[in-house]
């Protein structure tokens, strides 16, 4: 069965912690695999990836605003690379701009969330994200 | 020129009156001339007739002696010696009346003016002898020839005079009065056309000869009276200038049309002019054109300069508007940075808080809790200002697209949302229908669920709430106001209502982050309108707004 991890792409140490501490609040014990920028996270997907196929995201938890390689440009070449055009990308990002909201649905991501300040209402939103790609999506089976 | 002519006529006409005058004063001496010499003729001719009855009487009775003793020859001897000391007879005989002429001479002259008369000399009733005479009346026609002569000589002398004197009390009165007039206009003419700013000429329309120079032409030009106007007031050309307006100052039947004015900028020159053309008709009768050019070369310079400075102002402007693009850029990256890099420490002040209260709670007592809790309060309350911010940045940024809004339809959704966000409040609101405005239907959209947002939180503690929408017209312009019977505020701080993070209630009292008003009031100065406010603490407010 294909890995039932998730790929979290954060350059802030504190928000990876919070991101991780809501997810584990709401009882979402899935492997997290974190990547502190665009190239180490490109580099996840299109190099570790296709040697461990166990190493695919259930679902990607992407930030925008990044060094080197930002969000945006990470969901361009998810969504046009054939192998992982499918895996549910979610925007999680401080930016409420709408050229980012744009950009990315024109892109193809699945979701967009916005961070609140309210750590409540972060950690509200991280669970139902977690608990609806993760438990209830249906993913497209892998094959190699 | 026309008046000119007038002065010509006139004279023409003072003319004919004294040459009118004095034939008729000429007719009547002729009329009493005649009548004063066929009178002297009959006079003269009784005269002579008189004298010759006398004289034929004198011949009668001297030749009664002679012919009672039948001496003829006395009588014929007396009778010739008579006619012969008399040069005026012309014939006379003495016949008996038995018809026996006694004698009978005859002059070798012939009578010019003949007068023939008979007489009969009787004696004791009995016819003796007949007289018969004819006399040439030559002094008469003599007299009479020279008075004729003398009263045509007077006669002519009398009217000349009187001619003369009616020319000159005429030419003393009227003439000459009208001869200076013409004189002092035409020199005032002549000297306004030459002082004139403007080139003026006068040219035939048929040979294009040129009439009439003033100074400034002359200065220009030359004196060119005799010349072709297209040879000498333009260049370059080898015929009537293909841009002559002679055909736009006659109207078909050859009348003139008026005064056409055209702007041209003259061959020779290069002097831009505003040119008044006019046919007129000149003294000899011909058509002219009068031409009268004004330099209007710096009004030329000065819309060149004009349209350069357009020019100028244009680039400038679009290069202002490039800076202002690039300047909005910036604060576009810049309220970037600002919603991610701003919130994302304070979400990990909140996130962090919340974790040492749930994660070490068990080690703090009730104040420490208390006092993280403040400080996830604080936290979230400076993430509303950042979002409330950017939504101002964006109120100026975004771009305006302006259609007709139902102001009343869009406040009653508007109205619609904010009772279903606080459904557990009632709430007395009136929405005037039928106000439509234009304007961004986002922006206004904005705007209204401010005012009525602030309406419905400010009667948050009203007992019997209202909210009122409407619009009154006054001078012809729309004022919409959003009218509540809430808390109202002090007229005295009337002018901090609208400014950014200004706020007259505390926290507490109603929330709020102070940058609503702030909002409203660049939507309505985007949309040219103006905002103010009247408010009674404790009674409401109401806030009145209009949009171009």
């Amino acid at each position: 069965m294909a890995g039932k991890n998730i790929l979290l792409v954060e350059d802030n140490q504190d928000d990876i912690d919070l991101t991780i501490r809501a997810l584990r609040k709401s009882n979402i014990l899935n492997e997290i695999i974190v990547k502190k920028d665009g190239e180490e996270a490109l580099a996840y997907l299109f190099k570790e990836v296709p040697a461990d196929i166990e190493k695919i995201p259930a679902v990607i938890l992407l930030d925008i605003n990044m060094p080197k390689v930002n969000g945006i440009e990470v969901l361009k070449q998810i969504k046009e690379n054939e192998r992982t055009k499918h895996i549910p990308v979610v925007m999680l990002t401080t930016s409420k701009e709408e050229k980012d909201l744009f950009d990315s649905y024109n892109l193809g991501c699945n979701s967009y969330i916005r961070k609140p300040v309210d750590f409540n209402q972060f950690a509200d939103a991280v669970k139902g994200v977690g608990l609806y790609w993760l438990v209830l999506n249906e993913p497209l089976p892998h094959h190699e | 020129m026309n008046q000119q002519s007038q002065r010509q006529s006139s004279r023409n006409r003072h003319t004919r009156t004294v040459v009118s005058f004095a034939g008729l004063i000429l007719l009547f001496l002729f009329i009493a001339d005649l009548l004063i010499v066929s009178g002297q003729r009959k006079m003269l001719q009784e005269n002579a007739r008189n004298e010759m009855q006398k004289e034929l009487e004198v011949i009668g009775t001297f030749s009664i002696e002679a012919m009672l003793k039948n001496d003829y020859a006395t009588v014929r001897n007396f009778a010739e010696l008579f006619a012969s000391q008399h040069t005026e007879i012309r014939s006379l005989k003495t016949v008996t009346p038995n018809n026996f002429a006694i004698s009978d001479f005859t002059s070798s002259e012939r009578a010019k003016n003949p007068l023939q008369m008979k007489h009969e000399v009787e004696f004791a009733g009995k016819r003796m002898l007949v007289v018969e005479m004819v006399k040439d009346l030559v002094s008469v026609e003599e007299i009479m020839n020279r008075l004729t002569f003398q009263l045509i000589i007077v006669s002519l002398l009398l009217a000349g005079v009187f001619g003369a004197v009616q020319w000159y009390l005429l030419r003393k009165m009227s003439i000459l009065p009208l001869e200076k007039e013409l004189i002092e206009s035409h020199t005032i003419l002549l000297t306004v056309l030459d002082n004139l700013e403007m080139a003026v000429y006068v040219a035939d329309m048929e040979t294009y000869e040129i009439i009439y120079v003033n100074k400034r032409l002359k200065d220009q030009f030359g004196d060119v009276r005799g010349k072709i106007c297209w040879q000498t007031l333009q260049a370059g050309q080898s015929g009537p200038c293909p841009f002559c307006v002679n055909n736009h100052l006659l109207s078909p039947d050859g009348t003139p049309t008026g005064v056409y004015n055209w702007e041209f900028q003259n061959t020779v020159t290069d002097v831009w002019n505003l040119s008044y053309c006019q046919a007129i008709r000149w003294l000899d009768g011909r058509m002219v054109r009068l031409d009268t050019a004004l330099d209007i070369s710096e009004r030329k310079h000065t819309e060149d300069e004009i349209r350069k400075l357009n020019l100028e102002l244009e680039q400038r402007v679009s290069e202002r508007t490039r800076e202002l693009e690039a300047a909005n850029k910036e604060l576009e990256a810049f309220s970037y940075s600002i919603s991610h890099d701003l919130r994302s420490p304070l979400r990990s002040i909140d996130g962090f808080s919340q974790a040492v209260v749930e994660d070490y709670g068990d080690k703090l007592d009730e104040n420490g809790k208390n006092y993280l809790n403040r400080i996830r309060a604080a936290t979230q309350r400076m993430g509303r200002l950042i979002d409330d911010i950017l939504k101002l940045s964006r109120v100026t940024r975004a771009e305006m697209q302006k259609q007709e809004v139902d102001l009343g339809q869009l406040a009653e959704a508007i109205m619609e949302e904010i009772r279903g966000s606080d459904a557990g409040r009632r709430v007395e609101v009136r929405i005037q229908q039928g106000m439509t405005a234009e304007g961004d239907p986002n922006l206004l959209n904005a705007m209204l669920t401010n005012l009525l947002g602030n309406a419905w939180k400010f009667t948050g503690k009203t007992s019997e709430p209202r909210i009122e929408f409407g619009c009154i017209v006054k001078d012809n312009k729309n004022i919409y106001f959003v009218k509540d019977n809430g808390a109202g505020f002090d007229m005295a701080y009337a002018n901090k209502l609208f400014g950014a993070f200004q706020r007259l209630h505390s926290e507490s009292e109603f929330a709020g982050t102070g940058i609503g008003l702030a909002t409203v009031q660049r939507i309505i100065r985007r949309h040219g309108g103006r905002i103010w406010a009247e408010g009674v603490v404790n009674q409401g407010s109401t806030f009145y707004f209009t949009l171009e």
